[in-house]
């Protein structure tokens, strides 16, 4: 896997992600990935520096298989049911019903909630309408200096309305992490609560 | 200082990979949760547990070979602690390293919050010898855990309460409880009152790592932070009033006393000791160019 460095692209790709995790709604761009699967490129640099033994996954939808033989090969991460999942893999344009029975945690451990790794057609800085199909996105907490908005396109509103029962109940929920095809990166942390329009 | 030569045979950062996805997993979770104390596998250093491991593997799962590192230890650089958590990270990394807190992407911090204003490109990590912060009234980890599910603070409030009806203030000095985000009580490690209000609403990403205890929680930047205070009992920082730097004549940092042994004599200095040293060669330029 020359295309990706264990040690190296892992640690840039996480700094990039704990700094979009820490301000919700900033976007990240990733790059230095040439020569990597080009169907899931950047999902696929994401779960190299998450998943390992230790973690289970799921990819609920049709379409995943390549990604899944590719993350149990390179990850040795199982696959589990949604429910199960300490990582669910979706693409964001279609509803996924599936999404509703991903883990929440519990009280006692509220980490234990699952991570959402969400795939979506571009995610643009701030409220910005291409061609109408974009969902302009408005995150407040901890995290957000006041209101934070950006725009995601191919994000459908059911899996949105989905991701917002999940966390209705903080502590209790589910981290997203949003991926474009052209490498942004953005993520929602349970703790942010969101508007859309 | 140059780019060290980086010591072989070890992988980069010391930690082995898989162990540092762990770190970095449950550090992730540690930002969505502010304040909530996320348990980790704590591995094995060449440093004893209670000698800042926690911060260390925190470090260890962040550090790059772009990234300018700073330790101290209750503010100062050259002190043991802070020099040999320096050294082995920077012999297994090669990474540069710097006393000056306006350079440093990566901090790494036994007790104190350095002087200077932090931004929000840097990181600061804390060391912490005991993440409970309920542990002071529930010796039980299963008992304060339920008590953090529950949001149930109320022993701690009346541990507050009598120290007030005991001693006509509240008595803890450093380790100074915190409420997160208004959900969790936080420990904020031993750092002094005076550092305990630049938690809140930072622009810094603040993490904390336990080792011998395995817990990592974090407070992500413009994140509210409370002290815990009654309306008629507010929460107060130390107080230097008359007291100045006997160094660089510094009135508003946080000082160390120091007594003379011989004459019982009183002293202050500036417990962050590139700060001083910064003002004081300011101070210094200043009287040569006028």
């Amino acid at each position: 896997m020359s295309w990706f460095d264990p040690v190296y692209s892992s640690q840039r790709l996480f700094r990039q992600l704990l700094d979009c995790m820490a301000r919700p709604g900033k976007i990240a761009e990733l790059r230095g990935f040439e020569g990597g699967p080009r169907d899931f490129l950047y999902v696929g640099a994401l779960a190299l520096t998450l998943l390992d033994g230790e973690t289970t996954f799921a990819a609920p939808e049709p379409g995943w298989e390549e990604f899944v033989s590719f993350c149990k090969f390179y990850t040795g991460s199982r696959l589990v049911a949604p429910e199960q999942a300490d990582f669910v893999f979706i693409s964001g344009v279609q509803p996924v019903p599936e999404l509703r029975q991903v883990c929440r945690g519990n009280l006692l451990f509220p980490d234990q909630g699952a991570t959402v790794i969400c795939c979506v057609n571009a995610i643009y800085p701030g409220a910005f309408q291409p061609a109408g199909e974009g969902i302009v996105l408005r995150l407040r907490g901890p995290g957000v200096p006041g209101e934070q908005e950006l725009t995601v396109a191919g994000l459908a509103r059911e899996n949105l309305a989905c991701l917002e029962e999940l966390n209705s109940e903080f502590p209790l929920g589910v981290d997203t992490i949003l991926v474009s095809l052209q490498g942004q990166l953005a993520c929602i942390p349970r703790s942010s609560t969101m508007t859309w329009s | 200082m140059l780019k060290k030569k980086i010591q072989s045979g070890y992988n980069f950062a010391f930690l082995d990979e898989q162990s540092k996805k762990e770190i970095r997993r449950r550090t992730l979770k540690a930002v969505a949760i502010p304040g909530y104390q996320v348990p980790f596998a704590s591995r094995e250093l060449p440093i004893a547990r209670g000698w800042g491991t926690g911060g260390l593997q925190l470090t260890m799962s962040l550090i790059g070979p772009d990234d300018i590192l700073k330790v101290i230890d209750q503010g100062s650089d050259d002190v043991v602690n802070a020099v040999n958590i320096r050294k082995l990270l920077a012999q297994t990394t090669g990474v540069r390293t710097t006393e000056d807190t306006r350079e440093a992407t990566l901090i790494q911090t036994r007790h104190r919050i350095p002087e200077e204003p932090l931004e929000d490109w840097q990181i600061l990590v804390f060391q912490v010898p005991y993440p409970e912060p309920l542990r002071r009234v529930e010796p039980s980890e299963v008992k304060t855990r339920e008590m953090h599910a529950e949001a149930d603070y109320s022993r701690l409030w009346v541990y507050l309460y009598e120290d007030i009806v005991r001693w006509g203030e509240i008595t803890i000095g450093a380790q100074y409880p915190v409420m997160v985000n208004g959900r969790y009580v936080m420990d904020p490690s031993p750092v002094p009152r005076w550092d305990v209000p630049r938690l809140n609403m930072a622009e810094t990403l603040y993490l904390f790592g336990a080792g011998r205890e395995k817990r990592i929680y974090a407070v992500p930047p413009h994140t509210r932070v409370e002290s815990l205070q009654f309306s008629d009992y507010p929460f107060q920082v130390e107080d230097f009033t008359g007291k100045q730097c006997d160094l660089c004549g510094s009135t508003d940092a946080y000082l160390d006393e120091i007594i003379d042994d011989v004459t019982g004599a009183r002293r202050y200095t500036c417990s962050d000791t590139a700060y001083c040293a910064k003002r004081r060669q300011l101070k210094e330029e200043a009287g040569k160019n006028a």
